[in-house]
């Protein structure tokens, strides 16, 4: 290989890992690392009981009766940024998992089928005694965990959760609240019976665990843990309250970072220290006016799940004068909402639609990256309608990326940048205007 | 003897020119719905004429602005043609709880199109099987039926549930009839035939279908076939909704003797029964305990078990598995079915499907290969 390919290919690389712009959040590759060291020690102890869950599955009963969770969502996120994602890919595609399909889900298959192995990136998951999910976000994990227990031949639990679409025909009505969930709505108030599943399925959960870890629920410290979380959930809530500041004293390319501690293990006391830090750090920066470039010139949000091995794209925003200021797929509810000068006569046909375009309204956003993960049923679907209401609602533009989440092969780079120069353009012309600002900066 | 197969035929060769012309002569209203969990006999007693919805093979255009090319073709297939018109007579339309994309197109139809006038979405648990399930699936058929009542504006009794349960398992009895018709070798009817049959029991008035299946089984049962030997095979696709796939294999050489499709076999092959003393608890039972899509939890089993039920009883050499890019539920649980198919001695050809290609030459020769193959 010559010095100058070498030194392309080095560029590249480094071009593709995200940089991060907060001091705080500089310490979550640690956090990861720490969190998966201290699981294979663990994991290795007599009577640990251990559980692969599903982002989005309550967290706080498996953290009242000491279960170990690993999430094969995460898990696949660490294995492309961390890792060589080919060698699992391949081993699922042999399997009979066919590039088409989720990426994530492809990832886990082909760890198992390569029976689990110690050298995977971060010591990989220990073998699991239980499988939990939840049907809300998507289907298709329902036949990941099933295949997943077929193959590891151990208990699953699937939580129903059932996704409503809004009542009527007029489309999504949306809360603050909503924005926690990322707009995913579950139940509704014309069909009381799939609330009253929603609870049956949490008490089947906590049966499921019960069981499986041979202990009764200690419901005093389920409910010390939930309230410690809740604190953590608010503090979250204040770092997004301060991100909608102009200029943004926090973008996504640390936020996508910062969410870990907060999903994966939300009521721990290190979740609380990281948070209330963070907070401490993003209002600093606000309060001092401090942004993520020196002159702020447009201001985006993000749809969707990022490309994992391309966490620099955020920054090639950046690189032009503009921030990925907010993200949606995982939660970014404020303490306050809304604009009244910016009130969209519809918020579009989902509370999925829904979030992307409160939150170009809540963050004062010009425009919209909508990451389209073909492999991904639950987003994909939704994509070209949140362009479509953006433009009819609020004249916002946005701007479709393809590929596959943790999949590097599905990305083609040089047309990425281009389509992506194009829609700056039209973005900063647009963000010259901002008629929806109380006050013009 | 093929004249009485006649009407199927026109059914289906021209689906929405039939039902537009049925409706102006009956002046009853249309229904279309997705999915076999969706209760027909709700929108039957209604007085509708409950349709299954269908997307057939060719192009995207329109739909193009909504969904994204790598989006199910069926899905897209479908959306398309209402875009364009072409379910223009329509009034209602149900959509159910199958997969994330349909699903999520309920937004797409109550939001984009201006008609049908009403839509609704029916909420369907994956733990079908699950103690819980019956009571929250009922509160879903209870919901559908208040909401069917409010639209045309009087109330569904119990007695027209039960007349339309009746209806509609005397249909799935004359199906399964139809369909045991290939037990023997060779087969009394052809593949085309029988699918031609149960598919468009879904496209149009089931009491006027019931009669002409009648007429068809007065004509073929008993009597001895009039085909040739040829290899049996079982086609197991997520979506077939026209005869082109099992016309290829047919055309290839072998007959196709069952089939493992939510517009075949598991649609219609579970009785409701006695709807008495609650029609609706009696639907919601046979809804959640029917042969299951592989969407629902725990339903290789039962799936396995139904493939290889119909492999003895059908005599079938081989199985076709023809999929549509992107049905995620199938394409989970193929690599085990698979392995399982393989190890019970059936001889498995793999075809990507889409609705968009259709069946194109190169289909058609891994057809033929498979078939040959079969040949014993």
């Amino acid at each position: 290989m010559s010095d100058e390919v070498k030194d392309q290919e080095i560029k590249q690389a480094n071009r593709m890992r995200g940089k991060k712009h907060l001091k705080t959040t500089q310490e979550i590759s640690q956090i990861v690392k720490d969190y998966y060291t201290e699981r294979s020690a663990k994991g290795r102890a007599p009577g640990q009981k251990i559980a692969w869950c599903g982002v989005a599955v309550p967290k706080q009963p498996l953290q009242a009766m000491d279960v170990l969770a690993y999430y094969p969502e995460q898990y696949g996120t660490v294995v492309a940024t961390r890792g060589n994602p080919e060698r699992f890919l391949s081993r699922a595609e042999a399997f009979g998992l066919t590039r088409e399909m989720c990426g994530y889900a492809r990832i886990s298959i082909g760890f198992i089928l390569e029976g689990l192995p110690e050298d995977a990136p971060l010591g990989g998951m220990a073998r699991p005694d239980m499988l939990i999910v939840t049907t809300a976000v998507c289907d298709t994990r329902v036949k990941w965990w099933e295949l997943m227990g077929e193959l590891l031949n151990v208990p699953v639990y699937i939580m129903e959760a059932p996704e409503m679409p809004p009542a009527g025909r007029m489309g999504a009505t949306i809360s603050g609240g909503d924005m926690e969930s990322a707009g995913i709505q579950i139940g509704r108030k014309d069909a009381p019976h799939t609330t009253v599943f929603v609870g049956q399925n949490y008490a089947g959960m906590i049966k499921f665990l019960e069981k499986v870890c041979g202990k009764p629920m200690d419901y005093k410290r389920l409910a010390e843990i939930s309230k410690a979380s809740g604190r953590v959930s608010k503090i979250r809530r204040e770092i997004n309250e301060y991100r909608k500041a102009i200029p943004t004293p926090m973008g996504s390319a640390d936020a996508f970072a910062a969410m870990f501690p907060g999903m994966y293990m939300p009521g721990t006391p290190l979740a609380d220290d990281f948070y209330t830090r963070l907070r401490t750090e993003v209002k600093e920066r606000m309060d001092r006016k401090i942004g993520i470039v020196p002159e702020e010139r447009f201001r985006l949000v993000w749809s969707g799940i990022p490309f994992w091995y391309n966490m620099g794209l955020i920054n090639y925003f950046e690189e032009r004068g503009g921030v990925v200021v907010i993200d949606t797929a995982y939660g970014c509810a404020a303490e306050t909402t809304g604009n009244p000068r910016r009130e969209p006569a519809r918020w579009g046909m989902n509370g999925m639609v829904a979030s992307v375009i409160k939150a170009t309204v809540d963050y004062n956003c010009d425009g919209a990256v909508l990451s389209y993960t073909p492999t991904c049923r639950a987003l994909y679907i939704n994509q070209m309608e949140i362009q479509n209401t953006l433009m009819e609602e609020l004249g916002v533009p946005s701007l479709l990326l393809e590929s596959d989440m943790v999949d590097p092969s599905s990305f083609n780079e040089a047309q990425t940048m281009s389509r992506i120069d194009a829609f700056i353009e039209v973005v900063e012309e647009l963000a010259k205007r901002r008629e929806w600002l109380a006050e013009k900066k | 003897m093929s004249d009485l197969m006649a009407p199927f035929y026109e059914v289906l060769a021209d689906r929405h020119g039939w039902l537009a012309k049925y409706k102006a002569q009956s002046g009853r209203r249309i229904a279309g719905y997705f999915c076999d969990y969706v209760p027909e006999e709700i929108l039957y007693a209604a007085g509708l004429v409950p349709v299954r919805m269908t997307g057939g093979q060719g192009n995207v255009i329109a739909a193009d602005r909504y969904l994204q090319s790598s989006v199910c073709s069926f899905a897209r297939r479908c959306f398309d043609q209402a875009l364009t018109g072409v379910y223009g007579y329509l009034d209602a339309l149900i959509t159910a709880h199958g997969c994330d994309v349909i699903t999520k197109m309920y937004d797409l139809w109550a939001y984009r199109m201006k008609d049908p006038a009403f839509v609704h979405y029916l909420w369907v648990p994956h733990k079908v099987f699950d103690k819980d399930a019956p009571m929250v699936m009922e509160g879903e058929v209870k919901r559908l039926r208040k909401c069917v009542e409010e639209f045309r504006g009087s109330p569904i009794t119990d007695e027209a549930i039960a007349d339309a349960i009746a209806v509609y398992d005397q249909s799935r009895a004359l199906l399964k009839r139809v369909y045991e018709l290939r037990r023997g070798r060779p087969p009394a009817i052809s593949g085309v035939e029988a699918f031609s049959v149960a598919l468009s029991a879904q496209l149009m008035p089931r009491e006027l279908h019931n009669q002409w299946v009648e007429a068809l089984l007065a004509e073929r049962e008993g009597k001895p076939s009039t085909l040739d030997d040829r290899p049996r095979v079982i086609v197991s696709a997520s979506m077939i909704d026209d005869l082109q796939v099992v016309r290829a294999i047919e055309d290839a050489g072998a007959w196709v003797v069952a089939d493992d499709l939510c517009t075949g076999s598991r649609y219609f092959w579970d009785q409701v029964g006695d709807p008495a003393p609650n029609p609706v608890k009696a639907l919601t039972r046979r809804y959640l305990n029917k042969l299951p899509c592989p969407r629902s939890v725990d339903s290789l089993q039962p799936r396995l078990n139904h493939i290889q039920n119909l492999a003895r009883d059908y005599s079938a050499d081989g199985i076709i598995f023809y999929i549509l890019r992107c049905c995620d539920a199938h394409l989970f649980q193929y690599p085990i079915l698979n392995q399982r198919m393989q190890e019970a001695g059936l001889r498995v050809l793999y075809i990507q499907g889409d609705q968009t290609v259709g069946i194109n030459e190169a289909i058609v020769n891994r057809i033929k290969a498979f078939t040959e193959m079969l040949v014993p």
